[in-house]
């Protein structure tokens, strides 16, 4: 049997090479674009923030059990729920920076992470109120604190 | 710090692919193979370092001497393959598989394009990872993250599955990726975070190799590069890589299950040991992920089935036995970690039997998550056209391919597909989330898991690019390829 309409074969070849190539160099295009565009913004939501967030929170660990539970304290925490996304992950990413330590949300537990990111650039932490109960141990800078509760 | 890290990952690496060279069948011509023994043994090595780490960190605690135990077994690997190579030497060996030689249309178009396609795939994957080196969101949340418990938490590697933890976390994924991990941060006794950037690289790579190398030898070298062209060219696969997700891994031994299957297909009788590899890249999809354990049931069924249908029961029985056995390692490990480690499912846990019959039977739902797959699947490559349907006008031009032999191992790849994806699309029905908002953040991601193993199942199936363009005759012999 005679294979059929080699010149036909040879252009949707060509085609589907050229099709999956110039996709590739769109999404190469794209990414360098997105790359430069990061290192002029500085975003406030999304996963790019996850190396800053990271970087700011490592004090921690040097203040931290090496193991064992801590609570957690911050703006966009209402008490019951995260009032932000970037609240929510805020708490996220201090989970990542402190693990193996485990944050629970709240401040019922005797050492409590504080994480203020606004205080990095405004509100000293000494004059900031707290939730009730909590008494401020070391200011880590950036808005990254220690704080002492009380076991409830 | 990345010499070490080069190293810590090199280990499981060479000793995959010093034991697939080792235990490779002498009827297949080693040396036609190396491109997919190399692809296969990579992704293969890393996944059972990963488990090995695991049960050592289990059974014995956070310590180095795992790590002589690898190089114990990588050295006693290379003494075997020397073995191997002088038996080999003294015999007569037999040459590559015949295969048609290189159209000029087609080597001077594919080769390049392949070249191409491998540079933009490398410059994007470090773009992507400059711009994101912690990766997606999923990977602090949950595979970094539990690879950190593992590392830092040393000994007490069980707080990674505390209940404190919110079910977020998900602790009750499987352990390959961050296994690897706090395995290759072990071995330095640091956390550099090129070592889940460096792990992402190499399964996306893997990935694409295996499916050339797997279809240059089992069809032919053009067949092989337009294969590797199409799947290097899709987004999906450079951006969840990157994303440092288990996805890509998952995805890559689905189709390393699907690429042995064939392989024992070429050998007959002989071929049990490429069934026993299925197996054995089957339990390490479920150790990478829950899905994973779908697609062991899904494969399971699916054989059953096929063979049955084509040889009878009994066949069937005796086939689906030496999968058991490659997988009985992987399941066993799976079981003991699903039993005594990890926590209960959070989706399986809030289901409720009422819940799913009214969601089944809603049409909207099923309508809803129908319409969003065929959406994704459409757009994963991110080609100017949808590639499904450019490929779909490709197989309708070029036709099918000749070869029948391999009707048993289409037909499990095939069925075992079909499985999958309807086990997919039924979770998204049932699921106790908000349906729009888990489509939205995960359906992209499995939409792709398929993709790799469906290409190498449309690459078996459609005609060769040479046999295609240059108007050969089905009567004429095929020569041998230039060695």
């Amino acid at each position: 049997m005679r294979t059929h309409r080699p010149l036909l074969a040879r252009a949707t070849l060509a085609a589907t090479v050229f099709l999956a190539l110039a996709g590739s160099v769109e999404a190469l295009y794209q990414t360098v674009a997105l790359h430069r565009d990061s290192r002029v913004a500085n975003p406030a939501v999304g996963v790019q923030r996850t190396g800053v967030q990271d970087e700011r929170l490592r004090p921690l660990r040097e203040h931290l059990p090496p193991r064992g539970v801590v609570g957690y304290a911050s703006d966009g925490w209402s008490g019951s729920a995260f009032t932000t996304v970037e609240a929510l992950q805020d708490y996220f990413l201090t989970q990542y920076a402190v693990a193996p330590v485990i944050v629970l949300r709240g401040a019922g537990l005797p050492i409590v992470v504080g994480n203020y990111p606004a205080d990095s650039a405004a509100e000293p932490a000494v004059r900031r109120t707290y939730p009730a109960g909590l008494v401020l141990r070391r200011d880590l800078g950036n808005g990254v604190l220690l704080l002492e509760g009380g076991e409830r | 710090m990345m010499p070490a890290l080069a190293l810590a990952l090199s280990i499981p690496v060479i000793g995959g692919c010093l034991l697939l060279y080792t235990f490779w069948p002498r009827e297949r011509a080693s040396r036609g193979d190396l491109p997919l023994i190399l692809a296969l043994g990579a992704g293969l090595g890393l996944g059972l370092s990963s488990a090995g780490f695991f049960v050592w960190l289990v059974g014995f605690g956070a310590s180095k001497a795992y790590f002589v135990v690898e190089v114990m077994g990588l050295a006693a690997l290379l003494g075997l393959m020397v073995r191997r190579v002088r038996s080999e030497a003294t015999t007569d060996s037999q040459g590559a598989l015949d295969r048609p030689t290189r159209g000029q249309f087609v080597s001077r178009l594919l080769g390049p394009g392949f070249a191409v396609s491998l540079i933009a795939a490398l410059v994007t994957f470090g773009y992507r990872s400059a711009t994101y080196p912690h990766g997606g969101w999923d990977a602090p949340t949950i595979w970094n993250l539990r690879a950190r418990f593992l590392f830092r938490g040393a000994d007490h590697w069980r707080d990674a599955f505390s209940d404190l933890l919110g079910t977020w976390t998900h602790a009750d994924y499987p352990l390959l990726v961050p296994g690897a991990v706090a395995r290759a941060w072990s071995f330095i006794a640091s956390e550099p975070q090129a070592a889940p950037i460096m792990l992402g690289l190499l399964f996306t790579l893997a990935t694409a190799f295996l499916l050339w190398g797997a279809l240059t030898s089992l069809r032919s070298r053009a067949q092989g590069l337009l294969a590797g062209i199409v799947l290097l060219c899709c987004n999906s696969l450079i951006y969840e890589g990157a994303n440092q997700y288990a996805d890509v891994p998952l995805a890559f031994f689905m189709l390393a299950t699907f690429v042995a299957l064939a392989l024992a297909g070429t050998l007959e009788e002989r071929g049990s040991g490429f069934v026993a590899l299925a197996g054995l890249t089957a339990g390490l999809a479920a150790w990478t992920k829950n899905e994973g354990l779908l697609f062991v049931l899904a494969l399971f069924i699916a054989q059953l089935l096929v063979i049955a249908h084509l040889r009878g029961w009994k066949q069937a029985v005796r086939r689906q036995s030496i999968m058991l056995l490659g997988l009985a390692p992987m399941l066993l490990l799976i079981i003991g970690f699903k039993w005594g480690v990890a926590p209960a499912n959070d989706l399986l846990a809030s289901l409720q039997p009422a819940d799913i019959i009214d969601r089944l039977t809603n049409p909207w739902r099923l309508w809803f998550v129908l319409q969003s797959f065929g959406e994704r699947f459409l757009a994963l490559s991110g080609w100017l056209a949808a590639a499904p349907l450019v490929l779909l006008i490709y197989l309708l031009v070029v036709g099918w391919s000749e070869k029948g032999a391999e009707r048993e191992s289409l037909g499990t790849m095939l069925v075992t597909l079909g499985l999958v994806l309807a086990a997919y699309l039924s979770v998204y029905v049932v699921t106790p989330y908000d349906l729009a908002w888990h489509v939205d953040t995960s359906m992209y991601r499995l939409a792709f898991h398929g993709w790799p193993s469906l290409l190498f199942v449309y690459f078996l199936i459609v005609r060769i690019p040479e046999a295609a363009v240059a108007e050969i005759t089905s009567a004429q012999p095929v020569r041998p390829a230039a060695s």
